[in-house]
């Protein structure tokens, strides 16, 4: 490892970036508050060391995602590297009052991982038809966290045998004719759970 | 103007987690910019994605040997990947005019029968077909049926499908239970954008005959 980073350097010194006030732990703080922040400071400041801090906590995360798609490391080393990369470049347009950072990281990866893997391009919507979106939104930053939290605790108490097919369509990119085969379901089933999962988050997202 | 017939959840959670193929990512796209409702849903996938990415275990990474090459790159220039674009002048949704190759005003549109023509877009993935429709006022597509699944949006104009009116926005499918000969209503031609994943059948006398001609050059 090069010793000659200043910024990895200090980022190790990780009790000086403990971005919440209420934890005191010497750990790097990798809160939803914390993380969010951290993007805020990249896009803002162009920091280096609060990049580190990122890149520590997604880049394993965005292996593990990449992996599940592909067997190949080298591919899914090439997904962490862009989407890091991507992460800093369009760092500015991350808005905390409207997603968590997980929530942004993810849409970020998806989008390469369909550009490295398939050689395709996401269709969006157009920006400018969105009236509804320039409204001021009115979520805050303090709600984003919690409702991302409860998300997470949500998708944890879903019936395993939802959640498990709500995980391999996320995760393996298979439509779902082929998660029908590999669990040996009717088609309908695997759509119905799929389905279900949606619905019982939402409603307990609302 | 308000949209009334949607994509269901599962075809939205597919396109939110990005395992879509790209012509039935389009017609969502087309459809996403008339639609709050539908917005919000991927919005709240989007965010479910978000917690699965975090709660993934990590995987062994050298961390720091990684970091330390992406941070060697940081100045790099930006390779930009197709963004999301506003419509432009003629109000053509974005999704679809980075996806021609030509302007709209330009296209080289093949008659399929009276009053309708179509252009197929370059952009068939995992046997999924994209064509821009164009149907004059008051003309009718000939009674058919598919083979597989039909996804449509409409893009201007509207068309009648038996008793549901589809309107700017609205988001139709159509399998092998249905049989149907939709009809351009309005006094403008309907332009809709319709995906498929298997060849049409058609269902009239002459069609009988001539669909497998249709068949050989339409959906290879």
């Amino acid at each position: 490892m090069s010793i000659a980073r200043p910024e990895i350097a200090q980022a190790n010194q990780s009790a000086q970036y403990n971005c919440s006030p209420v934890k005191g732990s010497h750990m790097a703080d990798t809160s939803e508050e914390a993380l969010a922040s951290l993007i805020v400071k990249i896009g803002m400041d162009r920091d280096r060391v609060a990049f580190a801090q990122i890149f520590r906590h997604f880049a394993p995360r965005i292996k593990g995602f990449g992996l599940k798609q592909s067997s190949d490391g080298a591919l899914a080393e090439e997904l962490v590297q862009e989407t890091m990369l991507a992460v800093w470049r369009s760092a500015k347009t991350y808005d905390s009052a409207r997603s968590s950072a997980a929530t942004w990281v993810f849409t970020i990866c998806r989008n390469k991982r369909i550009d490295l893997f398939r050689r395709r391009s996401r269709a969006e919507p157009d920006q400018a038809d969105q009236e509804w979106e320039s409204e001021p939104t009115q979520h805050r930053f303090a709600e984003v966290s919690a409702d991302f939290r409860r998300t997470r605790k949500l998708m944890n108490d879903l019936p395993k045998e939802q959640s498990q097919v709500l995980a391999m369509s996320f995760l393996e990119e298979k439509p779902h004719r082929e998660i029908a085969a590999q669990l040996g379901l009717p088609l309908g089933t695997v759509k119905s759970r799929i389905r279900l999962a949606l619905t019982t988050l939402r409603q307990g997202m609302e | 103007m308000s949209v009334h017939h949607h994509p269901e959840s599962s075809i939205l959670w597919e396109y939110a987690t990005g395992s879509v193929p790209e012509p039935i990512g389009l017609v969502l796209a087309l459809h996403l910019s008339h639609c709050p409702a539908c917005s919000a849903a991927v919005a709240r996938y989007e965010e479910i994605g978000g917690a699965l990415l975090e709660d993934a275990v990590p995987t062994h990474l050298d961390v720091e040997d990684m970091l330390g090459d992406v941070l060697n790159r940081l100045n790099e220039p930006d390779n930009k990947l197709l963004s999301a674009a506003a419509a432009d002048l003629d109000g053509v949704p974005g999704a679809l005019s980075q996806r021609l190759p030509t302007p709209f005003s330009e296209l080289p549109w093949k008659r399929v029968s009276r009053g309708v023509s179509e252009f197929r877009l370059a952009i068939d993935e995992d046997g999924h077909v994209a064509k821009l429709i164009r149907i004059e006022a008051s003309a009718i597509v000939p009674r058919h049926t598919h083979r597989g699944e039909e996804f449509t949006v409409v893009l201007k104009g509207g068309f009648r499908d038996g008793e549901k009116m589809y309107r700017g926005g609205d988001f139709a499918v159509a399998d092998s239970t249905v049989q149907h000969n939709p009809v351009a209503t309005g006094a403008e031609p309907c332009i809709c954008v319709a995906v498929t994943n298997a060849p049409l059948k058609l269902l009239t006398p002459l069609g009988r005959i001539v669909e497998p001609l249709l068949r050989l050059r339409n959906h290879r």
